[in-house]
């Protein structure tokens, strides 16, 4: 088998005509009617198969030697690869090495979304008491800083801020009276926000945060007792932590390791809320556990959590969405609470004048 | 084509004694052959999206190999020798540079109190800023080293870390001057660039007055700033006591027009400013005595982005179109308190379509559309002065900086 290519020797950019024949040991060249010389079959390589002209490189002991020979003659280059062995290169070969990958990269997904649904929380779960008080409390410092700043205008201000007026002492008398009976890893820090979304949340570091619309809802000292004592359960079992830890592993995952391609960034933002109101089902049960024994310790009225929430849940608008989202409201839920209930009667947790001066703090100086 | 298509026509009839020149041997200096991208785009673009960003490496690669290949100089294709397992290794390496910067700087804004976090935060950014600037530079030095053509290899010298302090103080200058400076830092750094870059033995050089540049960029940024800066100061005055007059909804609206209009300016003359740039930088780029020059049409980069655009904006409805079919069966699923997964579902796996879509949009109309009329606008003086190159034995460069540019987020072709 005889034909053309160009040849380049990879010292000079200059395309030079050479007469090939394929003999027995390898390609014999000629290259501007110079003296003969040869390519072994064995050192041919093609970087990549495809439409003409194809472009075959020489290997001398594992690395390029600069020579290119380029042959547009479709039977030269049939006949050539078939005497090469180990060409490279070829389409089977890519789309084997791309299934290779392909493979790998989901047997790798499946692995991260392992590593994200179990990994991650098994690792929040141990790792948050093990975070020191004082570093969950700069924490809670910072999250403060950020979600103040996100709820900006009216929500974002501090009721009773400064100042030692008749609601705040009623708020202090409350935490006080249910702290009592209860095992915190801290002390812990209340504020109402002056915001009409009925909410109540706990953020890292013991931080409790009322809502005013939610403390204005409620018809009894009980009821807010009952949310605080809850939220005092999150505290206790270092929830926020646990969540702060669980969702920062899961972004650092996605994020960075995988390298954001803009599509990562969805998915976590969809797998956080997935797995986070997954991940929050279980604590609300447990936090309910808390609230029943602090409050039946308090001496407060236990179904007042339950009766309360399912009146925020039934009751219309969208503003109670946020409060249900995060505290879903179920039959089972609130039969539980109700179930574990102590008989007797129950001494609210406040007197009418403290509920009054609670119910206005927003309203103090 | 032009005047300068002597050197290419002095190729073919070169003594080079080829008994039957290829086909794709033209009279053009360069030229843009292959229409087959689309299967590889597709194919690309939706193995990135199941494999959560890993193929993404395979398919850069895959991508520039088919540029470089349909890439033809004076007869010759270009050819493409990086792998995708450089990358990857490369985008390892980023990680373990970006990871700890990551971890400190989260470290020092969480627990360091603010006065520190604020320094702290200032610092990181210009780390980042840095570490981009240096990526670049250094993610071109890669792409160069893996380019052949006519058997040598490109190379770019120079060091990254210069690049990236240069562009630094070209960023700052460019803030300070409200932007005006812009073309001239342009050109600062497509200068560095070019005359770092080597083809064997010959080396870049550039010559670019800036002033034909600097002319349509104030066009675009004097309007711009005098609408922006005038819609400012006339709601500013018109919001001075709340009387709601007539007077005063007129001057708010105006105020309003005039802000719309700032930001609508620029975008409506990037285009032109981009085209005459790509022009003016192309013609006045040499290597060793190679000279090229660039006839690229300002309608057609208009022309791409009108495409690009409306094929979105089609491709946007659809999505909404398959949206909107399916919304009855997610509030089912939504009331009946269904397991939420499909409510999860359904928006990313649209939103992932939809990311798609464009990315795919992007590539095959607008990438592709401008390296094509790039390639076929692109004039080559003296091409036949190659033969005297010599080509050098350069150390080929890490892929690093390529991976540091990837875990930055910012592509380049």
């Amino acid at each position: 088998m005889r034909g053309s290519a160009v040849y380049f020797d990879g010292l000079r950019p200059v395309p030079r005509h050479a007469d090939v024949a394929l003999v027995a040991r390898g390609i014999s060249l000629s290259v501007d009617d110079g003296p003969l010389f040869s390519w072994d079959y064995g050192s041919v390589r093609l970087e990549e198969d495809g439409s003409l002209p194809l472009r075959f490189h020489r290997e001398e002991s594992g690395s390029h030697t600069g020579e290119v020979l380029e042959i547009n003659d479709p039977d030269l280059v049939m006949a050539l690869k078939a005497r090469c062995k180990s060409l490279g290169g070829s389409q089977k070969e890519r789309s084997r090495m791309r299934m290779k990958i392909v493979g790998w990269s989901l047997a790798a997904v499946v692995s991260m979304v392992a590593v994200v649904l179990y990994g991650v929380p098994a690792l929040a779960t141990r790792l948050a008491p093990l975070v020191p008080w004082n570093t969950e409390v700069a924490l809670g410092n910072a999250v403060e800083g950020e979600v103040l700043r996100q709820l900006s205008g009216e929500a974002s201000k501090v009721c009773a801020a400064t100042g030692d007026g008749p609601g705040k002492r009623a708020l202090q008398t409350m935490v006080e009276r249910l702290t009592r009976h209860a095992a915190l890893p801290g002390a812990l820090d209340v504020k109402v926000l002056d915001s009409s979304v009925q909410n109540a949340f706990t953020l890292p570091g013991g931080k409790i945060v009322f809502m005013r619309a939610l403390i204005e809802r409620a018809e009894g000292p009980d009821e807010v007792a009952g949310v605080l004592a809850h939220e005092m359960g999150h505290v206790a079992h270092r929830d926020a932590m646990r969540g702060i830890i669980h969702a920062g592993g899961i972004s650092f995952l996605v994020g960075t390791l995988l390298g954001d391609f803009t599509g990562a960034g969805a998915l976590v933002i969809g797998s956080k809320f997935l797995l986070g109101s997954r991940y929050s089902r279980e604590n609300e049960a447990q936090a309910d556990d808390f609230a029943i024994e602090v409050m039946t310790k308090a001496g407060g009225d236990v179904k007042a959590l339950g009766s309360f929430l399912r009146r925020v849940a039934r009751s219309p608008g969208e503003r109670q969405m946020e409060l249900v989202l995060s505290h879903p409201v179920t039959d089972d839920r609130v039969a539980a609470i109700n179930a574990r209930a102590p008989a007797g009667p129950r001494t609210p947790l406040l007197n009418a004048a403290e509920w009054r001066a609670l119910k206005s703090i927003c309203k103090d100086g | 084509m032009s005047a300068t298509s002597t050197a290419g026509e002095g190729f073919v009839a070169a003594p080079l004694g080829i008994a039957r020149p290829p086909p794709y041997y033209g009279p053009h200096d360069a030229l843009a052959t292959g229409t087959d991208l689309a299967p590889l785009v597709w194919r690309g673009q939706i193995l990135t999206v199941v494999t959560l960003g890993l193929y993404r490496f395979w398919y850069k690669t895959d991508l520039r190999r088919w540029y470089w290949r349909n890439t033809v100089i004076g007869g010759t294709t270009l050819e493409y020798r990086g792998s995708a397992k450089e990358l990857f290794v490369g985008f390892l390496f980023a990680l373990a540079i970006m990871v700890p910067l990551y971890l400190v700087s989260a470290y020092v804004g969480l627990f360091l109190g603010e006065n520190v976090a604020a320094v702290a935060q200032a610092l990181f950014g210009a780390a980042f800023v840095f570490l981009v600037q240096y990526g670049a530079f250094r993610s071109r030095r890669y792409r160069l080293t893996r380019t052949v053509w006519r058997g040598i290899r490109f190379d770019q010298t120079g060091s990254a870390a210069m690049f990236a302090l240069k562009s630094m103080g070209w960023m700052v200058l460019t803030l300070l001057s409200a932007g005006i400076l812009f073309p001239l830092m342009r050109r600062a750094l497509e200068r560095h660039r070019v005359v770092n870059t080597r083809f064997g033995s010959a080396s870049g050089a550039f010559d670019v007055r800036v002033a034909p540049l600097m002319k349509r960029w104030l066009l675009l940024v004097v309007p711009m700033v005098v609408l922006l800066g005038g819609g400012g100061i006339q709601a500013a005055l018109a919001a001075d006591g709340l009387s709601g007059s007539n007077e005063q909804i007129a001057a708010v609206a105006v105020a309003i027009l005039m802000v719309v209009l700032g930001v609508l300016w620029p975008l409506l003359l990037w285009p032109a400013y981009r085209a005459a740039e790509f022009r003016l930088f192309t013609s006045g780029t040499s290597i060793g005595p190679v000279r090229f020059a660039s006839s690229f049409q300002t309608r057609r980069l208009y022309g791409l982005f009108g495409k690009v655009i409306g094929l979105s904006v089609v491709a946007a409805i659809a999505v909404l179109l398959v949206l909107a079919a399916l919304v009855p069966a997610v509030f089912t699923a939504f009331s009946a308190g269904a397991p939420s997964f499909g409510m999860i579902l359904i928006p990313v796996v649209l939103y992932l379509s939809g990311f798609t879509l464009f990315a795919v949009l992007k590539e095959l109309v607008f990438k592709q559309g401008f390296w094509r009329h790039a390639v076929e606008t692109l004039g080559i003086e003296n091409l036949a002065a190659v033969d005297g190159i010599i080509g050098s034995s350069v150390s080929p460069e890490s892929a690093t900086g390529e991976g540091l540019a990837d875990a930055l987020d910012f592509g380049g072709v």
